[in-house]
């Protein structure tokens, strides 16, 4: 046992005599791990406990009735005279803006007299009926900046009105405020509000006795044939599902991270056994097993993991605000509005970080750990065996790394589960697997390569410098193969957005071609169900400074589990300059013809990559009846959202869906006709409507930015990565001059200058930068073609175009190799001062 | 005689609301008046009975639809207006197992979530609801279901006699103003026949239960505190419905009275001067701290009726919920006396309002 306990302080003790490189590995992890960590949390927060704000109000409801373009009320008559233990609760639901502090909250109606499952929602102290018939009541969340007893405006749809709060509103138990802010007013006023006279948007079903779904058939049979009937809140869980791809991505990235930690603690462990080697040699020749030798530097890898992981869970609870933050706008931006998020750290996230930063300790310790067990003492105390060993199968590695990227190829042409793309990460980390192996050979060809440029270049020490590292190629390896790493994230998440981006751009170009857009004034999103008057429409029609008006309805539809979008447009108007870029079928004067005749609909690329849609096939849409078949006649190019999306023609939609009200309107002038003029006569002429008129260049403008808030999550991550690399790279040099000391001890006596020495350190930062830029640059490459031809097309369904953010690129890589050279100035200086007496006299 | 407070409470008052006024002269027909009149500010219908399932376990039931309206404003006419308001309640005793099971409802019409319409044939509030069956416009025959998650009761009732009309000339004065009074018809002798469910356990039920229909505009005079109602069913075949309009300053009113309704159907009405209503032991309410007369001696001094009223359980007092409606005593009750000096016996129900406060008029 003492044994051991020795072992273990020869360990703590050589730890302890190099705080510095110590505390770099120490910081990757921890690092690392709070990348893991303020990633789960932030998507726990944003995405896990993602609600739509839309179930606020669920309470207690077993059951959920819906109908694309609303539940006829009538129905609510019917079902409540259903002889059952069942009581039925309608919505009507919205987003308004409160113009006093700007804010888009969620207005509900409810039936605030005969609702009896209301309590179990949120509380209220319901108004007198004089109020409640004439006073227009309205009682909101507290923090919203009203005051009770006061009247405020609302902008709802393409209007203002005026409300009186009646009161605050609690949560189900009346002891706390809600989470989502809202406002709640009479189903009756609601309606009026929202202009959904006749309609309810939803009907919650609630059961005491647990009865509802034996009940369902009965519900069923009362509805209008359109209507659906789901388990309450499954619109959060679609959009949880559409969400969990997103998630996977993150977290994948996330992981990377850690990767580039394992490296660093790799590199660490290993150098420690090849400086020991002798030491181990002595305490194996007097009768350590070499069970113990394992176990001890298995327990070095053990304290730099637990030091990294504690002080990584601190730092990404830390990380995890701000990460929340950036996803909270991801998500909204992406999905709908959401419930604000809320971090909470749970046991499962505290083990998550333990099992990441212990786990991957133990596993890069292991390596290592097993070659110092494995050497016979005899050979353990002769010098640099293990860089021999390094040497010789470099060349073995190299197949290995042929088998992985061949393997990795392969695993991207298997599919997605549920839409995650777990093979085209497992190719992702095959690729990193492959570009790994074949570094010890790649970088021992570059050095030599490198040589006599290097003698011209910067003299002898930089040769020396090089031929060290060459020396030493296993070490050199790893510290190349971590930077490369973490540079092929930043490479390839770069490469990625900037693509999807330009994409996206490029497509806007084509899509984008009215000269105004018109939309309700305050309206944010896809899911936000803002609509305005089809008078306006017609009052911007009629001026004479317009030529062309193309008006856009979208209604929020759940289509195979997931929320979608059906949007009409009219066909008539499209013909002949319509924008849509057909990516599979007919083309595009042939769809529109077909679509004004009715029964069919396009679908978009990410609509029919979601649900396995073709061009010719049908698909079924709760319409009318409660599946009506729909002829999918193409399949079209969209980058709008990445919820899938149908296109029809209007008309041919109206006696299903007869709200004649429009979602927006785009505008096209009359040849010759100045925009700021024709902006100024549409304006005047929807006067009385509370709209908004966009100039193209100003709807691309606020398309781009919310593309940037929805990417900026994804930059942050790849900056950590690259800090961790940074990190790491600063230890490996310090780690590589310590280990050095005796040669450069040797080379100062032998002559070198204090100069020359730092000249040589900083040659070997310098090169150990280079090569992990071009490796990273390779690695970084394939992994964007991965992110893009597999990981994103599943994940997303969006085809996107190959791009090379080059500028962008060029300035990275520049950073990362300005940031190598700056983290090999401190082992250069601590380098040159050493005493040279001194280290060979210690030697 | 019925809740007039609580119409009045759920109403606004609305300066020269255009509403009838309940007059003498008025003819009924039917089936027509056995739905609603919302050109009334306040009707209800009222079911009541005592049931018994076929070992002799005893149950009061008593299932009451409210309608408050006004006069329709101009926009009134939208599907959620809340110019129309719907109460109902719900209430089973379990006699032997000493406990009440009370449950209230409120609705606007909506888009069918309460009303009470010819065309439908129905009187309903959310699934609670009465529906006329079967049998002729006088004697009908009716289903009967109440519900929740607790206890339901489903009844066919099976009218023995035809309406009966109180008062006199298609009205019951309440009082001596104009208007001051009801258009009031009973159904007082249905046979009652089906299934209780009572937290899991089914009965199978049946015995006899009554129907009240009474609506009107003016509300109770402002001199009343409150009323006593009952309405027996006695075993020889006779009904009678009694009513005393409690005075403010003490005693009954003169406008308090009733009707006899004769084994053949026939009927006619009892003068305040004809009857003589004596509270006995008192009840306390935990609740509201009111005290209610949970046993009676009744005389119809022109019938030579003598009875003793007592109630099957005496913690009969309905709190309404939602606070929207009155608190009253409602349940059931046995009568046993003489009738000219032979033994008679009956059951029936028994309502007291006022005993917490004066039932109040015209607030909301």
């Amino acid at each position: 046992m003492h044994r051991v306990l020795l072992l273990g302080r020869l360990i703590v003790r050589a730890l302890l005599l190099e705080p510095w490189r110590s505390l770099l590995t120490v910081a990757c992890v921890s690092v690392g791990v709070a990348v893991i960590i303020a990633i789960d949390l932030a998507g726990e927060a944003a995405a896990g406990s993602f609600r739509s704000s839309m179930e606020s109000l669920q309470g207690d409801a077993s059951l959920e009735i819906s109908q694309l373009g609303g539940v006829p009320e009538t129905a609510l008559g019917d079902l409540a005279r259903l002889e059952a233990p069942l009581r039925f609760s309608a919505r009507v639901e919205g987003f308004v803006t409160v113009l006093a502090n700007g804010e888009r909250v969620p207005l509900f109606g409810v039936d605030l007299l005969g609702d009896e499952t209301l309590e179990s929602a949120v509380t209220l102290e319901v108004a007198d009926l004089t109020t409640l018939r004439e006073g227009r009541p309205a009682w909101v969340s507290n923090g919203m900046g009203l005051a009770p007893g006061r009247q405020f405006q609302i902008a709802v749809n393409d209007r203002v009105e005026t409300l009186f709060m009646q009161g605050l509103l609690a949560d189900a138990g009346g002891s706390g405020g809600l989470r989502t802010r809202m406002i709640v007013v009479d189903v009756a006023l609601a309606q009026s509000l929202l202009d959904r006279e006749g309609t309810v948007d939803r009907i919650y079903v609630h059961s005491e006795a647990d009865a509802a779904e034996q009940w369902r058939p009965r519900i069923e049979a009362l509805l209008p044939p359109a209507a659906q009937v789901s388990a309450a809140g499954s619109r959060s869980r679609e959009y949880r599902r559409l969400l969990n791809s997103f998630r996977w991505n993150l977290r994948i990235i996330s992981y990377i991270a850690l990767i580039v930690g394992a490296f660093l603690i790799y590199n660490s462990v290993s150098v420690r056994v090849v400086r020991r080697r002798p030491l181990i040699g002595v305490a194996r020749a007097i009768g350590m097993t070499s069970a113990m030798v394992r176990a001890g530097f298995l327990f070095e890898g053990l304290v730099f993991g637990l030091l990294g992981t504690l002080l990584g869970l601190v730092l990404g609870r830390v990380l995890a605000v701000g990460a929340v933050a950036l996803m909270g706008r991801t998500v909204e931006s992406l999905y709908a509005s959401a419930a604000p998020p809320e971090l909470a750290v749970r046991p499962e996230t505290i083990a998550l970080a333990v099992c990441a930063g212990l786990g991957v300790s133990l596993l890069s310790a292991w390596w290592p750990a097993r070659q110092a067990a494995s050497v016979p003492p005899t050979e353990a105390m002769a010098k640099g065996g293990i860089e021999h060993e390094a040497a010789r199968s470099s060349g073995r590695w190299a197949a290995w790394s042929c088998g992985c990227v061949v393997a990795s190829g392969l695993l991207c042409l298997l599919p997605a589960v549920d839409r995650v793309p777990f093979a085209g990460f497992a190719a992702a980390v095959g690729l990193i697997a492959a570009c790994t192996m074949i570094i010890p050979l790649a970088a021992r060809k570059a050095l030599r390569a490198l040589t006599a440029p290097l003698l011209a270049l910067i003299g002898v020490a930089g040769m020396i410098g090089s031929k060290i590292l060459e020396e030493s190629i296993g070490r050199t390896s790893v510290i190349v193969a971590a930077l490369a790493t973490a540079t092929a994230m930043t490479v390839s998440v770069a490469v990625m957005v900037g693509s999807l981006r330009e994409t996206v751009m490029v497509w806007m170009d084509g899509r984008l071609q009215a000269d105004l857009y018109v939309q309700p004034e305050l309206a944010s999103g896809e899911a936000d169900g803002s609509t305005m008057a089809e008078e306006a429409a017609a009052k911007i029609s009629a001026l004479p400074e317009v030529a062309l008006i193309d008006p856009i309805r979208r209604y929020s539809i759940r289509h195979g589990g997931l929320p979608a979008t059906l949007a009409l447009v009219d066909f008539g108007v499209q013909r002949g300059r319509s924008t849509i870029r057909i990516l599979d079928g007919p083309g595009i004067d042939k769809v529109s013809a077909r679509m004004l005749s009715g029964g069919c609909v396009i679908a978009s690329e990410p609509f029919a990559n979601k649900h396995g849609v073709g061009a010719g096939d049908t698909i079924n849409l709760p319409l009318g009846k409660r599946s009506e078949e729909f002829e999918v006649v193409a399949i079209f190019h969209d980058y709008s959202s990445e919820r899938g999306q149908l296109l029809g023609h209007r008309d041919a939609f109206l006696p299903y869906l007869p709200d004649r009200r429009l979602t927006g309107v785009a505008v096209y002038l009359a040849p010759g006709t100045d925009i700021e003029a024709g902006r100024l006569q549409v304006n005047r002429a929807v006067g009385e409507y509370r709209l908004r008129v966009l100039r193209n260049r100003e709807l691309r403008e606020l398309a781009t930015a919310s593309f940037d808030r929805t990417f900026a999550i994804t930059d942050a991550i790849g900056a950590v990565a690259l800090l961790v690399a940074i990190l790491g790279m600063a230890g490996a040099l310090l780690t590589l001059v310590v280990d050095r000391r005796a040669e450069l001890g040797l080379l100062r006596t032998l002559g070198a200058t204090k100069r020359q020495v730092r000249q040589l350190v900083l040659t070997q930062a310098g090169l150990l930068g280079l090569m992990s830029n071009a490796g990273g640059v390779v690695l970084g490459g394939a992994l964007a073609v991965v992110l893009i031809k597999v990981i994103n097309k599943q994940s997303f369904g969006w085809t996107i175009q190959f791009y090379w953010p080059v500028g962008l690129l060029l300035s990275a890589l520049t950073a990362i190799f300005a940031a190598s050279l700056a983290a090999g100035l401190y082992p250069a200086r601590a380098a040159a001062a050493q005493h040279p007496i001194h280290v060979l006299h210690e030697e | 005689m019925r809740l007039v407070g609580l119409a009045i409470a759920l109403l606004a008052a609305t300066p020269g609301a255009p509403l009838d006024q309940a007059l003498p002269g008025y003819e009924f027909r039917f089936p027509r008046d056995h739905f609603e009149h919302r050109s009334f500010g306040a009707e209800w219908w009222y079911y009541t009975g005592n049931l018994a399932d076929a070992d002799g376990r005893e149950f009061g039931f008593e299932v009451t639809f409210f309608r408050a309206g006004r006069d329709a404003v101009p926009g009134s006419t939208k599907v959620w207006g809340l110019d129309q308001l719907y109460v109902a309640h719900f209430a089973i005793t379990d006699i032997d197992g000493g406990r009440l099971h009370f449950r209230e409802r409120l609705n606007r019409a909506g888009p069918g979530l309460a009303g009470a319409s010819e065309g439908g044939g129905v009187i309903w509030n959310g699934n609670w609801s009465a529906t006329f069956l079967s049998g002729t416009p006088t004697k009908p025959v009716q289903r009967l279901w109440a519900g929740d998650a607790h206890a339901s009761l489903e009844l066919r009732l099976e009218a023995a006699k035809p309406v009966v009309i109180h008062g006199r000339d298609g009205v019951a004065r309440k009082a001596g103003g104009v208007g001051q009074a009801s258009h009031y018809a009973s159904l007082t002798r249905m046979r009652a026949t089906g299934e209780l469910v009572l937290d899991g356990d089914t009965f199978e039920v049946s015995g006899l239960a009554w129907m009240d229909h009474e609506f009107f505009t003016e509300g109770l005079a402002d001199d009343l505190q409150g009323w006593d109602w009952m309405s027996v069913q006695l075993d020889d075949g006779t009904d009678v419905m009694l009513y005393g309009l409690r005075l403010k300053s003490g005693g009954h009113s003169p406008f308090s009275g009733g009707t006899l309704v004769q084994p053949d159907g026939s009927s006619f009405a009892l003068r305040a001067e004809d009857i003589d209503l004596q509270p006995g032991r008192e009840w306390v309410s935990q609740a509201t701290g009111a005290s209610y007369p949970v046993e009676w001696r009744v005389q119809i001094h022109s019938l030579g009726v003598e009875l003793d009223v007592l109630a099957r359980h005496d913690a009969q007092e309905l709190v309404s919920e939602s606070g929207r409606t009155p608190v009253y005593w409602e349940g059931p009750v046995r009568y046993t006396g003489r009738r000219r000096g032979r033994p008679v016996r009956g059951a029936g129900y028994l309502e007291m309002t006022g005993y917490d406060r004066p039932v109040e008029m015209g607030a909301e």
